[in-house]
This record gives C-alpha cells, sequence and structure tokens, in this order.
C-alpha cells in the first residue's frame, strides 16, 4: 500500500484571481480548506492581485496574508524596473528575499513583456545573483497556444545559475522541449497540464525526478488531475516524492539569502 | 479464510484516498469511451502503442478502453480501422475497436462500416475538425444507420450544432451519441443547449475528455446534467489517462456518481449492440 505523497503545490494563487465564479476560493481560509480536500500540504502562492492587479499591490498582500502561515510560501510577482512600477532589480530580488518570499513569477503576457534580452536581461540578471527560482506564466490554456522558445533558450544558456520553471508546461512540445532539458540542467517543468501519455516518468527518468515540479494552478485550474497524474506515473515512490514536494524544496533552499 | 483487513483494503477505501495513494480502482468496473492509438505527425506523443495504454490502464484500474486510431481520423481510414481492430484482437476484453468513417471517402463508408462492424466494432468514431465535415452532412448517414441498427455507441468530435444534435439523436433512437470532450466542465451560457439536448434526449451523453480544466466547473456539470449523462473519456495518447481520470477520481461528488461516470453508463451502452 502506498502511502499518500507530501504534496507541495508550486503553482496556487492567495485571494481574488480574474474570471472565478462563485466555488472558487478567494483568501487564505478557503484555499486552504481546498488544499485539505485534496490533500496538499503546502503550496507556492502568487497572490492574485499580483497578476490581475500589479505586483506593487500583490507583492505587499501575499507577505502580509501568508504570515505566520507555514503551509503557504510567498512568490513575488516580478517585471523590469525602467518604469519605475517597481524598485531597480537588484533591490527588488533582495527586497523578495528578506520579505520572505523565495521565488519570482514573470507574467509575460498579461504584462505585455516582449521578453526581448533588451528589456528583461537586468531582470533576470539579479534573480540569478541570488539564485531565485523564475517561473515563466505565460497565462496559458491550451496545448495548441505557442510557447516563447527563443526566450526560454536565451534565458537558460545565459544565465545558468537562475532556474527556470516553466508553468502549466503542455504536452505539445516534446520536440522542442526535450531540447532544452537534454542541454540545458537549470530548466524545470511544472506539472499541472503537462500531460502527455506517461510523461512524467519519462521526463523523470531521463533527466531526474528534480527536473519535475508538482503544481496545480489551483484556484484557476482543477487539481485532481494534477495530483493523479503524480501518483499514478510509472516511476518510483522516491521518484515520485521528488517530484510532489522535494524538487521544489530544493529550489527554494537554494535561494542566496 | 478471511482476510486480514484495514482501512488500505480496496473495500473499504474510496476512490478519493485510492486516486491520492496511486492504488489502482477496484470497485468500480471503468470504461474509458474515448482513446486513439498510434503515431501521429502533430506532436510527439510517448508510448501511443496498444500495450503501453493497457499498462497504464492496469495503473489506474482501467477495464476497459474504446481505441479508434490516430491514423483513421486523420489520413487513411482503412488501414487506421484495421489498426484498431488488431488492438482489439491483441487485448481481447480489454481494448475495443471503433470504426473511424472519413466522409471525404463518401462512396467508400457504407463498405467500411459494415466491413469493421462485421469485424467486430463496438462503435463508431467521427471527428468533423479533422475531417473537415459536417456533423449533418450526407456521407455520414450510412454510418448513423448502421449505428441504429446495431445499436451502437456513435462519438463525435464536432456535432455542428445543438439543434442538428437533437435531430439526429431523434433521428436514428437507437445509436447512443456521445458528444466528444462536452463533459469536462460546464462552460458558458452558449454551451447550455448542448446540455438541454442530453437532458431532453434519452441517448445522447457527454464525454469528459479534455485538456484543460477550470476549478469546480466539472463538479457543477455534474450537478446539472447529473452523472448519469456523463462518460470518462481521456482521448490517449494526446492524453494521459492517469491526468484525465483525476477530474472525476477527485471531485467533490459521491462515489456513486464516480461509478457511473467512469464505466457504470457506458458498460450498460456498450451491452446493446445487435
Ligand atoms: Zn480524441
Amino acid at each position: 500500500m502506498r502511502e499518500i505523497p507530501h504534496l507541495f503545490d508550486a503553482n496556487a494563487f492567495l485571494g481574488p484571481i480574474f474570471l472565478r465564479h462563485d466555488d472558487t476560493p478567494d483568501d487564505v481560509p478557503r484555499l486552504l480548506r481546498l488544499m485539505d480536500e485534496n490533500a496538499i500540504r503546502r503550496a507556492l502562492v502568487t497572490h492574485g492581485l499580483a497578476k490581475w492587479q500589479h505586483p506593487a499591490v500583490g507583492n505587499r498582500l501575499v507577505i502580509e496574508e501568508t504570515k505566520g502561515i507555514d503551509r503557504l510560501v510567498p512568490c513575488w510577482v516580478v517585471m523590469p524596473s525602467i518604469t519605475g512600477e517597481l524598485p531597480p532589480e537588484r533591490e527588488l530580488v533582495a527586497e523578495l528575499l528578506e520579505s520572505g518570499a523565495r521565488a519570482a513569477r514573470l507574467c509575460t503576457g498579461m504584462n505585455r513583456l516582449t521578453l526581448e534580452p533588451f528589456e528583461v536581461d537586468a531582470l533576470l540578471e539579479a534573480l540569478a545573483e541570488r539564485r531565485v527560482p523564475l517561473f515563466l506564466d505565460t497565462n496559458n490554456r491550451h496545448w495548441s497556444e505557442e510557447r516563447p522558445w527563443r526566450f526560454i533558450e536565451w534565458a537558460v544558456r545565459t544565465y545558468p545559475t537562475l532556474p527556470l520553471v516553466l508553468l502549466r508546461e503542455p504536452p505539445a512540445n516534446f520536440r522542442t522541449l526535450f531540447t532544452l532539458m537534454e542541454r540545458h540542467a537549470n530548466l524545470y517543468i511544472e506539472t499541472s497540464y503537462f500531460q502527455g501519455h506517461d510523461a512524467i516518468a519519462h521526463v523523470a527518468g531521463r533527466w531526474g525526478a528534480e527536473r519535475l515540479l508538482f503544481g496545480t494552478g489551483v484556484p484557476e485550474w482543477d487539481p485532481g488531475m494534477a495530483i493523479t497524474g503524480l501518483t499514478y506515473a510509472s516511476f518510483s515512490v522516491d521518484e515520485r516524492d521528488m517530484v510532489a514536494g522535494g524538487s521544489l524544496q530544493r529550489l527554494l533552499d537554494n535561494c542566496i539569502v | 479464510m478471511a482476510q486480514v483487513t484495514s482501512e488500505a483494503d480496496s473495500g473499504t477505501m474510496t476512490i478519493r484516498e485510492a486516486a491520492l495513494r496511486g492504488e489502482p480502482i477496484a470497485d468500480a468496473f471503468i470504461v474509458n469511451n474515448h482513446s486513439h492509438l498510434g503515431l501521429y505527425y502533430g506532436f510527439a506523443q510517448p508510448a501511443p502503442d496498444a500495450d503501453s495504454l493497457v499498462r497504464t490502464m492496469d495503473r489506474i484500474g482501467i477495464d476497459q478502453t474504446c481505441v479508434f486510431s490516430s491514423l483513421a481520423i486523420t489520413a487513411d481510414m482503412r488501414r487506421g480501422n484495421d489498426l484498431s481492430l488488431a488492438a482489439a484482437r491483441r487485448h481481447p476484453g480489454r481494448l475495443l475497436a471503433y470504426a473511424v468513417p472519413d466522409p471525404n471517402l463518401a462512396g467508400q463508408v457504407r463498405d467500411e462500416m459494415q466491413r469493421c462492424i462485421d469485424a467486430g466494432v463496438r462503435g463508431i468514431k467521427f471527428h468533423t475538425g479533422l475531417h473537415e465535415y459536417p456533423f449533418a452532412g450526407p456521407a455520414y448517414v450510412p454510418a448513423f444507420e448502421l449505428a441504429d441498427t446495431h445499436r451502437l455507441p456513435l462519438i463525435s468530435h464536432g456535432v455542428d450544432s445543438p439543434d442538428v444534435l437533437q435531430r439526429t439523436a431523434r433521428s436514428y433512437p437507437n445509436a447512443h451519441f456521445i458528444v466528444a470532450h462536452a463533459g469536462a466542465g460546464r462552460k458558458h451560457p452558449e454551451m447550455d443547449r448542448t446540455y438541454d439536448v442530453a437532458l431532453e434526449e434519452p441517448n445522447v451523453y457527454l464525454d469528459t475528455a479534455g485538456s484543460v480544466a477550470q476549478f469546480g466547473l466539472f463538479t457543477q456539470l455534474v450537478e446539472h446534467v447529473g452523472a448519469g449523462r456523463i462518460l470518462y473519456g481521456d482521448d490517449f495518447p494526446w492524453m494521459c489517462p492517469t491526468h484525465q481520470i483525476g477530474r472525476i477520481l477527485l471531485a467533490p461528488i459521491t462515489d456513486d456518481e464516480k461509478k457511473q461516470i467512469l464505466g457504470g453508463t457506458m458498460r450498460r451502452l456498450l451491452s446493446t449492440r445487435q
């Protein structure tokens, strides 16, 4: 009889998200209840308003609302500083770590970023210096959507100390994705939408389970599929547990605080 | 000889708990009503063969899968249907072959459907999207007629409109119409007409296969149309059954509702073949 894995969700939102409905958790107690219902012990959380209003608001709220709740680890939304909306890149990353956050999320389409190197190089350099993992959020829905592969390739090649995590990576891009997984050890996959046949076990066997991070996308997306995609994958319990939470913990612990 | 019992025994373990542990679902008869097989040009699909599918079914506890090869819904209906039939012969009782008509080869549809029915197919699959042909088009008529005569399930990816679906379901009352991808979660109000048809017509069902799963909408759909109108499908190997089945296994609905969706209803639809 296998034990229930210790699930540490790498992709969760706290607070209001856009296009939610009556049943969508939109505060800390409702999120914790949803986590309990799905045996999710811990979660890396971004504030909904950091994505759907502005990081200057949401990054402050996520720290306030997770204070004293060990199960929730805050994640900030980051963007370039040139407009003065957020502090200069190095200061921003230092504040992120001082506040207790341990990860950053780049909301590419939502924030109208081109991802050209001239736009984001200072930001990625500042994150890489402190080894703060960067979660790439393209706000994608369906597997047929284009992914920013030129940016992804440039980022992992140029900043080898920067862990880059592809959120909601779809199952339709293995010809491209696997090439980069083979060449760059700092590229990681969050599993919520990684639905290729037995693809999670395949990737773990080929590049190591630590390259995969269990995530759900709650409360925007249904956690059930992400969970059974992990629990029924054809790999060992050790590999399962690494994907379930070990990989994420390893990246968070690796930040230079 | 009485066995040592514990909460861990499948008899007392809920479907939710088995799913969280990754143990096979033992006390539900599970039928996946929507699956493909074989290689596909569009993207790399790991282990898309029949043996690999059956291994994955065993891990989850899926008893039967209805298969229609990817080749059949794309370039070659006849070779593709032969692939499905060969897979069913290799895994008797586990894989159930369906016949796919290519409506672009209108002159061959009736003979090909009859050939497949004689060879033992258990249902019919349309892919109106890939075949770029309307559900109500005349080339599909022989397939509707044979599904009606032989009382077979007929799953279609694309039904033109809820009204066309309703008319067709009434015209062929002995066929079991399954709307592919329509049971993944309740959508916007304009989708509700399809749900109305599923409620009004006794031979219309909704298939759960779908990669996108917005939080809570599957549960809302079960509340809206009832578990008896929804059938589990996973679209292997475009998607993985391990993910797809989680939508049902971990939904906040009763185990009886889960069992109906997972296979209780589909088993009945497969039993009417004449
Ligand atoms: Zn399909």
